[in-house]
């Protein structure tokens, strides 16, 4: 017994939160950094070095598109080509989206004309900013390892890639997302008015981007109010939280008056139209949940693959068993809940449109899987070539499937309507005639064959095209009515014209009749 | 003096045996409140006859769902009635005879046993080393300390039979027992013999805590399965009145040992089956939940598994007598409930087997139906289940201590074998130092296992490569990667001890 070496309180101390790991590094500190079991974090200028090449190499693969314009991004290049007054006019009262993305990319086109390139560079900007935001992100939450992993991940992220390549705002809502996340995590930390303003900003950008937004941001206010809470039981000072809370909240509210009459209105107006094209759902199930989350993950992936990947959901059970006893740290535990209040979220109101259940109207949760993942390799291995052995692996089996989802033709996402039309372009003469279907394809054609005639499919065909090629151009025949429609008049232009041919591209068909 | 001058179990105690955060208790009845009817949502359209796949694989999964359900559900209710006891001091002078029983431990692990039960407060203390090994050189530690040294001519009945022989040399009114390596904490008297006030009281037990978990796999998941029982369990069962005598670190009222004659001697769980006893004579039992001794856990393959196995036979062989038990019900309950978690092993096999039927070309329990669907059953009464064991475990409870569990599912086949059969079984004292080497042998069952899980998805992806055995192969990925995770610790080379280990964190003041 007295061979007992007396007791260092000191060194126990330090030992002890050694033990207890980084996770238990205090969220609403002032920076809730530590290393985990005492080993050192990659130095600044490692750090910002590597993050400059994730950028440049996500930059790459970003503008790497080996894809035309679709459906919905032609008509928002349409609206965006309108007037100022014409384009808040055309979204008021035919879409259901609010108008910053619209903006962005009416002033893209003002300054750089309706390229694919142009057309593409306001969700190209937002998707690479994606990747220096979610570090930064994953450097405050826990520490610059974490923030590297995550970045990297974000960099060859398939999903994150499509969406930078796609003329629609939901990579926008991604970018505000974060930074919505990143403010207020500083506003909580440090609640001066530089953050709170930040904070208000990103969620302003974020609300007017996506209505879905709002999930994200009530989830937020809750967190708010959590933080207050404990902060009041345990006798710390709230008023500058407070304060700032209930000015946010104020201005969240204000916006909300505006916003929510002018969704109303774009749903009224909407709803009474037919239905998307793209709306062609099952109902809701575990098996569309496992779906989305694979392409979360993996991106667009053809239906036969997606069916393999759900197929392995018991891993899930094995995942949730590998968790157990491993308690986390408040910030994963707080990621995690908003990631799944997120879905839930998303659940319900998809009990009111099933569409609404899509992977791109919560693409903010990608970023955060992606930064849970990095967590539970910075966290959990301690070894660094494993550590990097892991996340090269994870990083691999995301450029795997990329490179399927750019590459595939079955990719249920790729509408090649620029492949179609440009044969047709090439066959027909001055004179022929496109029938399309749906309706909105007429988008389609404005963005690439202006000068090309034609009409919808429903309507009956113009005089003037005797002796000229008539061709079909169709799209989304997994929805019954728009099959039905084409065939019908494929049938009888079959009937009174001679079939030339017949041929597709990746989801859409085209007949050429004369 | 201890020859382990850097002794781990005189290390910082790192766990938190009641969580400080809202009640287990509360929590666990809020999720009651989600578990019971996500159980029922499962179980009513298990149970329909339109689920029958093959029949007998159905029957089977059938009983092994429902011995699930009875362990969680019995698990639930252990647990939602948890009693948290402050220590309690006495209030009058008495003697307390404490029993070291050793069998050819190595006497540096006995030394500071002996040491510190030599300096416990709050009695007159008797410290008694029980040698059943005939071991001179603990006859000499003994002499060293100036404690009582007892050993019997004829070694029949084990530590049973060794304690029993003790009681009738020694006289005082209560009695300690620790085992070996049970290094007591000076206060342990001061916080149990109060509750000894209350003259039905027969025992009061205190955790097992095991001190060597750092750096050692098998002993750290080892220790966090004893967590959840010494957890949430014990806490649990105190609430219900049913602790059970767990054999060491624990306080006897002499009367109440005497009148059930001592130990059971013919049990290889003298402990539980004396409890039995004690209960069915009227007699009460108490649960402090504080770490009042630290001990060492089994330090490789070979120990957990001998070990788990003394446990397993004496438990399985205890449920005719729980049976047989003139008890109230909720205790009768209690017993019968702690004994039979030692067939979980026997599920463990059958859901392995599921896949590699499934994938060798046979059956599957349940036919028509597709996985959205049974997800949309099973998920909400999994989640809860699980949950409720991370609640219950306040992140204790490790997904090793589950694999280690799960690797050793053999260990509840072959005593169920072994019990039905009535063969006899020995005690075998649990070795309190881990081998330097792999130990395969020790987890050749669960090898096997992995060999025929593996062999059975090559088997599925080259002959029918669909999603439907790609669904299999994944189930028997989850049971390879818990069977490896298990089995890890005795394949692996050992890890040598870390210099920090060597390291003192607390004394025993």
């Amino acid at each position: 017994m007295q061979t007992v070496k007396p007791l260092e309180r000191g060194s126990l101390g330090t030992r002890f939160q050694r033990l207890r790991g980084a996770q238990e590094a205090e969220l609403f500190g002032p920076r809730g950094r530590l290393p985990r079991r005492g080993e050192p974090d990659t130095s600044r200028n490692t750090a910002l070095l590597v993050l400059l090449g994730l950028i440049l190499a996500g930059l790459a693969l970003r503008l790497a598109v080996p894809r035309g314009i679709w459906l919905d991004e032609a008509i928002s290049i349409h609206q965006a080509r309108l007037s100022l007054h014409d384009l808040f006019r055309n979204l008021y009262y035919g879409d259901r989206q609010p108008p910053l993305y619209h903006l962005a990319l009416w002033l893209t086109i003002k300054a750089f004309g309706h390229g694919e390139f142009a057309v593409r560079l306001p969700s190209l900007i937002a998707g690479t900013l994606v990747i220096p935001v979610l570090y930064e992100l994953g450097r405050e939450l826990y520490d610059r390892r974490t923030g590297l992993v995550a970045a990297g991940f974000a960099a060859v992220s398939p999903l994150l890639i499509w969406y930078s390549q796609e003329v629609r705002m939901y990579e926008f809502a991604a970018l505000f997302g974060l930074l919505a996340l990143l403010t207020q995590l500083r506003a909580i930390r440090n609640a001066t008015m530089l953050n709170w303003a930040a904070y208000i900003l990103a969620t302003a950008a974020l609300l007017w981007s996506h209505y879905f937004g709002l999930l994200l941001i009530g989830v937020q206010q809750l967190v708010f109010v959590a933080v207050l809470v404990h902060r009041k039981r345990s006798g710390e000072p709230v008023r500058s939280l407070a304060l700032g809370f209930a000015y946010s909240a104020a201005v969240l509210a204000m916006q909300l008056v505006v916003l929510v009459t002018f969704a109303h209105h774009q749903y009224e107006v909407t709803s009474a139209a037919a239905g998307s094209p793209s709306g062609t759902y099952d109902y809701l199930s575990f098996y569309s949940v496992l779906s989305n989350l694979a392409w979360s993950l993996w991106g667009y992936q053809p239906d036969a693959a997606t069916v393999l990947l759900a197929a392995m959901w018991p891993l899930f059970l094995l995942g949730s068993l590998v968790l157990l006893g491993r308690g986390g740290s408040r910030q994963t535990m707080g990621i995690a809940a908003a990631a799944i209040a997120l879905v839930v979220l998303l659940i319900a109101a998809s009990a009111f449109d099933r569409s609404y259940f899509e992977v791109r109207n919560f693409l903010i949760l990608v970023p955060l899987v992606l930064l849970l993942v990095a967590r539970l390799i910075t966290g959990w291995i301690r070894q660094p070539r494993a550590r990097l052995f892991v996340a090269g692996g994870v990083a691999l089996t995301l450029l795997i499937g990329l490179a399927d989802q750019q590459l595939s033709k079955s990719n249920p996402r790729l509408f090649d309507f620029r492949g179609a039309i440009e044969d047709i372009k090439a066959n027909g003469g001055p004179n022929s005639l496109v029938l399309f279907e749906p309706s909105d394809m007429r988008y389609v054609l404005e963005y690439y064959a202006p000068d090309l005639r034609g009409q919808p499919l429903s309507a009956p065909i113009t005089a003037g095209t005797e002796g000229s090629p008539v061709f079909i151009l169709a799209s989304f025949q997994g929805n019954k009515a728009f099959f039905d429609e084409t065939n019908k008049v494929v049938g009888q232009l079959t009937f009174f014209r001679t079939l030339v041919r017949r041929f597709k591209t990746p989801q859409t068909l085209v007949w050429e009749f004369q | 003096m201890s020859s382990r001058p850097w002794d781990v179990r005189l290390r910082r105690v790192t766990w938190e045996p009641v969580p400080g955060t809202w009640s287990v208790r509360r929590r666990v009845r809020m999720l009651i409140l989600l578990g019971v009817p996500a159980a029922v949502w499962y179980f009513g359209w298990l149970l329909n006859p339109d689920r029958v796949g093959t029949p007998y694989l159905y029957g089977i999964l059938i009983a092994a769902e429902l011995f699930n359900l009875t362990q969680a559900l019995g698990f639930w209710w252990t647990v939602s009635h948890e009693r948290v006891r402050e220590g309690r001091a006495p209030s009058r002078r008495v003697a307390v005879d404490v029993f070291i029983p050793v069998y050819k431990e190595p006497p540096d692990i006995v030394d500071l046993t002996v040491a510190a039960a030599v300096g416990l407060r709050g009695a007159e203390v008797r410290v008694h080393v029980l040698d059943d090994g005939n071991d001179d050189a603990m006859r000499d530690l003994a002499a060293r300390y100036g404690v009582g040294y007892i050993r019997r001519p004829q070694h029949t009945g084990a530590k049973a039979g060794n304690i029993n022989h003790a009681l009738t040399k020694t006289s005082a009114e209560f009695i300690a027992v620790f085992d070996s390596d049970h290094v007591a904490d000076p206060g342990f008297l001061e916080a149990t013999l109060g509750w000894m006030d209350d003259p039905k009281v027969a025992f009061v037990q205190t955790p097992q805590y095991y001190a060597n978990t750092e750096g050692n796999r098998i002993a750290a998941a080892s220790w966090a399965q004893q967590a959840l029982f010494f957890g949430a369990i014990a806490r649990g069962k105190d609430g219900l009145d049913a602790v059970f005598c767990c054999g060491t670190n624990v306080l006897f009222r002499r009367e109440a040992f005497e009148s059930v004659g001592g130990f059971p001697t013919n049990s290889l769980t003298e402990d539980f089956e004396l409890s039995i006893h004690l209960h069915e004579r009227g007699w009460s039992s108490v649960y402090v939940p504080d770490v009042l001794a630290r001990g060492l856990g089994p330090e490789d393959m070979a120990a957990y598994v001998s070990q788990q196995q003394r446990w397993a036979r004496g438990c399985l062989s205890g449920i005719p007598r729980a049976l047989k038990a003139r008890l109230p019900l909720p205790l009768k309950a209690q017993y019968l409930l702690s004994g039979l978690y030692f067939l979980s092993g026997w599920t463990v096999l059958i859901y392995m087997c599921f896949p590699v039927v499934r994938l060798l070309g046979g059956g599957q329990p349940i036919g028509g139906i597709n996985a959205p669907e049974f997800l949309l059953h099973f998920v909400p009464y999994y989640a809860v289940a699980l949950t409720m064991a991370a609640i219950a475990g306040a992140g204790s409870y490790t997904f090793a201590a589950f694999a280690l569990s799960a690797a050793n599912f053999w260990i509840h086949i072959l005593s169920t074998i072994y019990t039905v059969l009535r063969k006899k079984g020995s005690f075998v004292v649990t070795p309190k130092k881990g081998a330097e080497a792999r130990q395969p042998g020790a987890v050749m069952p669960a090898l096997v296992a992995v060999g025929v899980l593996f062999a059975a998805c090559i088997y599925g992806l080259v002959h029918n490569p669909d999603a439907a055995t790609i669904n299999n192969v994944s189930f028997a990925l989850v049971h390879i990667s818990i069977l490896m995770t298990g089995c890890w610790a005795a394949i692996a080379k050992p890890r040598a001890p870390a210099a920090e280990a060597l390291e003192p964190a607390e004394a025993v003041a």
